[in-house]
């Protein structure tokens, strides 16, 4: 049953402009300010790079604090870059209105307990972008919600229940229906599953994948499940503390992964293969503190391959043809 | 078979009912399990199928309206449902360690880590201040928190989750309890220190030689810590075994839909669709029937409304309720 339905992803096509596009765009939060000192800054998100063709799923990876919510909130528009340029089909957004933005990349967040209105129905909920935004005549409206709740198989007698009526996979199919009833070409699903029970998140990843191949979807992946990742993505980028450190093909990067970071991540991953045990790898100390980053490489005193380089200088991003990785190992891979 | 020999705890056909206002919820029904020293039992299963509610009755920590009856619930000998209130609260945190999903909302805010610590030991009257505050600073040291001393002069909130939870075990670990109980211990946690918080609890009950019962929905955290599994849904143990039986050859067909729920890097095919187990966790209250499982099981069969839910062998230590054969619903696609 399951090895019949083989992946049928369309080509991601290159003759087009991405999709989305952020060029160099970094965050910072102003987190202590008092009188007669500087004020520090927290860099969330620093100087990422990223091009998504149309259709493709772009997952990005990285522990909590690393920025990769920052970065999402960015492309929806929800959070103004500090500095740099996203791009919609070409074009900037940096200062385009919310409403514009809105209707080309929509949310699908990771807690649909709390991210749906307890007092409103669903028909009210999925309906709601499109009053917002003067979508369709108010009398095509219950069409319009009717066709979006078959697509993601939420049954139609639903339209008048409220949202505690519902269990967490019918929640995120709420979620996903909001989302999508803009028609929008960019999805950013922030952790779609983590609060979800396994069973659910098989049918929710089942959906995702679906409507991808049936509305041509491009779809900005966060998740810190990377068996999920594997799963969905055709290509993942890495962050750490606010640094893309490494981007490729998510083959690539799961069988031949070149940032020592990247490396321990995967290392991390518990398949459900008994009598492997538990993995043991060298990890020192926890997350550093992102308002004192460490020196030249920020991954460097966890690094378990360490230079002598990598705490006096910050390694250049070197790009080829299986992605980037910004790593001192690999900085003479360029010149080729 | 392992856990026959002289187990720690002993749990006979434990039931707990709760009253809720549409009638009397079976939470936990007729389970029964057994953990001896130095070995961990993995209670797997999903979100209100009774696996929080089952470590809750080894505590006597259950919520007020429910009721628990059990043939057998023994520590060491000892009959935890005849102990006055007084009594099971000396063995809480002495005979028995907890450690729970969140460390920030089990540790007190207001009370720096040291005296935390030093309550328990305290608490139980195991020794005078002094010791106390040694004991706590072994066991920070055992634990991996460097810089020990400083750290039990500080606050929960100054401190990662990592640490946090790396507290939380060593505080579990004062009194050298008997069993100790882990509710989700790493759900909160990033996937690398989600590993290591792993390898430290294996590793602290070898050197204590402690009972563990580890309680978690993800199944790789299963395969690679437990050495048993018993697989709940609906109140009830579905499947008990090794973690090597269970997951190569599992019995019933609840367990093997949940092992192919689960994305599998190298096993699964990439973009493929994932096994799903359709429908939700049937509701537990009122007179339940046959086989809960039935409704969403691929195998089902009339005789399935009426079956009466016995325990089945299906190899050494490996046992299962189901009507269908051991080897009829197949080897999983992972884990083999």
């Amino acid at each position: 049953m399951m090895v019949t339905a083989t992946a049928q992803r369309p080509a991601p096509s290159t003759d087009e402009a991405p999709v989305l596009e952020c060029e160099d765009i970094s965050r910072r939060f102003r987190v202590k300010s008092r009188l007669f000192h500087a004020p520090e800054f927290i860099h969330a998100v620093n100087g990422v790079s990223l091009s998504v063709p149309r259709g493709e799923v772009l997952a990005i990876v990285g522990e909590s604090g690393c920025g990769k919510t920052t970065l999402a909130k960015m492309l929806l528009g929800l959070l103004k870059p500090s500095s740099g340029t996203i791009r919609f089909s070409g074009a900037p957004i940096n200062e385009a209105p919310r409403a514009v933005i809105a209707r080309q990349v929509q949310p699908v967040f990771q807690d649909p307990y709390s991210s749906l209105n307890p007092r409103k129905t669903l028909g009210q909920i999925i309906g709601l972008p499109l009053l917002v935004h003067q979508i369709g005549r108010p009398s095509e409206r219950p069409k319009q919600i009717a066709e979006i709740m078959d697509v993601v198989g939420l049954p139609p007698y639903l339209v008048h229940a409220y949202p505690n009526q519902l269990s967490g996979g019918q929640r995120q199919r709420v979620a996903i229906a909001r989302a999508l009833v803009m028609k929008p070409e960019v999805v950013i699903c922030d952790e779609p599953t983590s609060a979800l029970d396994v069973s659910v998140q098989a049918q929710i990843l089942n959906l995702l994948q679906d409507l991808r191949r049936d509305l041509n979807l491009t779809y900005v992946f966060i998740s810190h499940d990377l068996s999920v990742v594997e799963h969905m993505a055709d290509r993942v980028a890495v962050m750490y503390l606010g640094r893309l450190v490494e981007l490729g093909e998510t083959g690539q990067i799961f069988d031949r992964p070149r940032h020592p970071y990247t490396e321990t991540l995967l290392k991390s991953i518990l398949t459900p293969d008994p009598g492997q045990g538990l993995p043991s790898f060298h990890v020192d100390g926890g997350f550093p503190d992102p308002l004192n980053p460490p020196s030249g490489c920020y991954f460097h005193p966890r690094c378990p391959k360490i230079l002598d380089e990598c705490s006096r200088s910050r390694p250049g991003l070197v790009s080829d043809e299986y992605g980037s990785v910004e790593c001192h190992l690999h900085q003479n891979e360029a010149i080729t | 078979m392992p856990g026959a020999a002289n187990p720690v705890l002993r749990v006979r056909n434990l039931c707990v009912d709760i009253q809720v206002p549409g009638g009397t919820l079976h939470a936990v029904r007729d389970t029964s399990f057994e953990v001896s020293r130095g070995e961990t039992l993995a209670i797997v299963g999903e979100s209100g199928c009774g696996k929080t509610m089952t470590a809750l009755s080894v505590m006597r920590l259950l919520p007020r309206r429910a009721a628990l009856f059990a043939e057998e619930l023994t520590l060491d000998g000892v009959s935890l449902t005849e102990l006055s209130e007084r009594e099971i609260s000396d063995l809480r945190g002495d005979r028995i360690g907890m450690i729970f999903q969140d460390p920030m909302t089990s540790l007190n805010p207001v009370y720096r880590i040291g005296d935390q610590l030093e309550e328990i030991y305290l608490r139980h009257g195991k020794g005078t201040r002094v010791e106390a505050r040694q004991r706590a600073h072994h066991l920070l040291d055992r634990v991996g928190i460097t810089n020990a001393e400083a750290r039990l002069s500080q606050y929960p909130h100054e401190l990662s989750g990592g640490l946090r939870q790396r507290m939380m075990i060593a505080m579990a670990l004062m009194c050298e309890p008997a069993l100790i109980i882990a509710d989700e211990p790493t759900t909160a946690l990033d996937v690398t220190v989600q590993a290591q918080i792993l390898g430290l609890l294996a590793e602290l009950r070898r050197e204590f030689n402690t009972a563990m019962i580890l309680i978690t929905h993800d199944l790789g955290v299963v395969a690679r810590a437990a050495d048993r599994v018993a697989v709940m849904y609906a109140g009830r143990i579905v499947e008990t075994g090794t973690a090597t039986e269970v997951f190569s050859a599992p019995a019933h067909p609840y367990t093997r839909g949940l092992i192919d729920c689960i994305p599998h890097p190298g096993k699964t095919e990439r973009g493929a669709r994932l096994g799903a187990i359709p429908g939700i966790v049937p509701s537990l209250i009122g007179d339940l029937e046959g086989c809960l499982f039935r409704n969403r099981c691929a195998f089902a069969e009339n005789r399935c409304a009426t079956f009466d839910n016995v325990l089945s062998p299906a190899g050494q230590g490996h046992e299962y309720r189901c009507l269908l054969p051991p080897d009829k619903v197949g080897r999983a696609m992972v884990g083999s």
